[in-house]
């Protein structure tokens, strides 16, 4: 049983990073082919306009999405290895609370105290 | 090496039960980075961004917002860890039944922490996030309630982003501290890792007796919280010197043409497949599957009902969102207003 979930997890840990080099973590626009020119009626501040305002505005969708693509690419690459990452912590975890006969380790408390300081140990 | 294996899986279980505490380790971190910021943000619509280069652009405040960026989402891996310890190890009982239940309130506040901390960013992907908020709110929330469109508003216009940093900086963090202490009065392993503290401060010294720091690290789990949360803020620091935090160019109305952050990603999945509708109903279902963990739970060794609802949530989270993750960027909310036919021009001034 913790073999077959440390290999689970082993495996899907590998899923992340596999798809990073599949994809090379590229973004591909999946959105409407011609320009949008679409506004949120009451955006962040949109009275005042500065933040809303940007001197690109008008250039067509794909020139703005190139802008913000490289930062997009960064993230999603991190976020890959966040994910890779969890999921070997949390398959170490599961694996490290699964006893040989298949059934979930209690955890200690830890009041592991030294011999003279268990006298008063709480009831946890 | 099976030695070696029982070595290493006591030490997780070791370490497992005190990462509650580095998560209050974290916490601290994020806020004292977070009181830092604050002195140099400008919420004014007028002078956000240009704050925010400023931030950016100084190598000591881009180290110190680095921190807040990292130490929270370092939070964030550190509380699937931290639940999975507690599911696993079954939350039976009313004091750790009642600590989940306040422990998956604390989650929920973080969740909504992070993402106004988003907005206050003020570059694309905060103007892409804010524009999912209100478009749910008021374009698909307020048809169901009618208040909706009234929270939506007050969270409008030029006061928007002021509203936004006082909920961020003041009074979110208040609520987080408060159900953090509730949580923590009731976890028993949080009380047991006070009793050395208690120990430490109760005894009285003695010429030749050690001092309270030594009798404290005499107690093995406090060492281990201290190495932990040493090595937490370690990662935090070296993270926040080699990957600086995203910051996107200034916000193009009306586009959405970036992705948020890797722990809400399994709600652009659904977003990808059924389009904005998810975003509201997706949270409420987890919270609820997470609420419902201690209820099926059940006072035995090994797997139950309990444990397999908390299990099915967290490979829904990470499976959905490692797809999204790979998946092609799509623009929901452009989609939304075009398939609702609302005027591309209505209410926006400026231009």
């Amino acid at each position: 049983m913790r073999s077959l979930s440390i290999a689970l997890f082993l495996v899907l840990g590998c899923f992340a990073p596999a798809s990073v080099l599949a994809h090379g973590g590229a973004v591909e626009e999946a959105a409407p082919a011609a320009p949008v020119q679409l506004h949120v009626p009451t955006q962040i501040g949109a009275e005042a306009g500065a933040m809303t305002l940007d001197p690109t505005f008008g250039l067509p969708r794909n020139m703005v999405f190139s802008a913000v693509q490289p930062v997009v690419k960064q993230e999603d690459e991190r976020a890959n290895i966040r994910y890779a990452l969890l999921i070997a912590a949390l398959g170490l975890l599961v694996a490290a609370h699964l006893p040989k006969n298949g059934t979930t380790e209690q955890t200690p408390a830890p009041t592991a105290a030294p011999a003279s300081d268990q006298s008063n140990a709480p009831a946890v | 090496m099976s030695a070696l294996m029982e070595q290493l899986f006591a030490r997780v279980r070791q370490s497992g039960v005190i990462i509650g505490g580095v998560l209050l380790v974290l916490l601290l971190l994020s806020f004292a980075s977070g009181i830092v910021l604050a002195f140099f943000y400008n919420p004014s619509p007028a002078g956000v961004y240009e704050s925010m280069r400023t931030i950016v652009g100084v190598p000591l405040l881009a180290f110190i917002r680095n921190i807040h960026y990292w130490s929270s989402d370092l939070l964030v891996f550190l509380l699937f860890l931290h639940m999975t310890r507690v599911a696993i190890t079954k939350p039976t009982g009313r004091a750790r039944k009642y600590a989940w239940w306040f422990g998956v309130a604390f989650l929920f506040v973080i969740g909504i922490e992070m993402t106004i901390g988003r907005f206050l960013r003020a570059d694309q992907e905060a103007f892409d996030a804010y524009t999912h908020f209100f478009l749910g709110t008021s374009g698909i929330v307020a048809g169901y309630i009618p208040f909706a469109a009234d929270i939506a508003n007050a969270f409008s216009g030029s006061t928007a982003l002021f509203r936004f940093f006082i909920l961020h900086a003041v009074a979110i963090p208040v609520g987080i501290v408060a159900l953090a202490l509730v949580h923590y009065l009731f976890a028993p392993t949080f009380r047991s890792m006070v009793y050395p503290m208690k120990k430490a401060a109760e005894s009285s010294p003695t010429p030749n007796a050690p001092s309270g720091w030594k009798r404290l690290m005499a107690f093995p789990s406090m060492r281990n919280l201290l190495g932990l949360s040493g090595s937490a803020i370690a990662i935090v620091l070296t993270l926040s010197l080699i990957a600086p935090a995203p910051f996107f160019p200034s916000p193009f109305a009306g586009l959405e043409v970036t992705k948020p952050s890797w722990w809400i990603m399994w709600i652009v999945a659904l977003e990808n497949v059924w389009g904005l509708m998810p975003i509201l109903l997706a949270p409420p279902v987890l919270f609820l599957a997470l609420l419902a963990v201690p209820v099926y739970t059940k006072d035995r060794p090994g797997p139950d009902l309990g444990t397999a609802i908390y299990g099915l949530s967290v490979a829904v989270i990470l499976v959905l969102g490692m797809w999204a993750t790979n998946a092609p960027q799509v623009a929901h909310t452009e989609h939304f207003r075009a398939e609702a036919g609302i005027d591309a021009h209505a209410g926006h001034t400026g231009h």
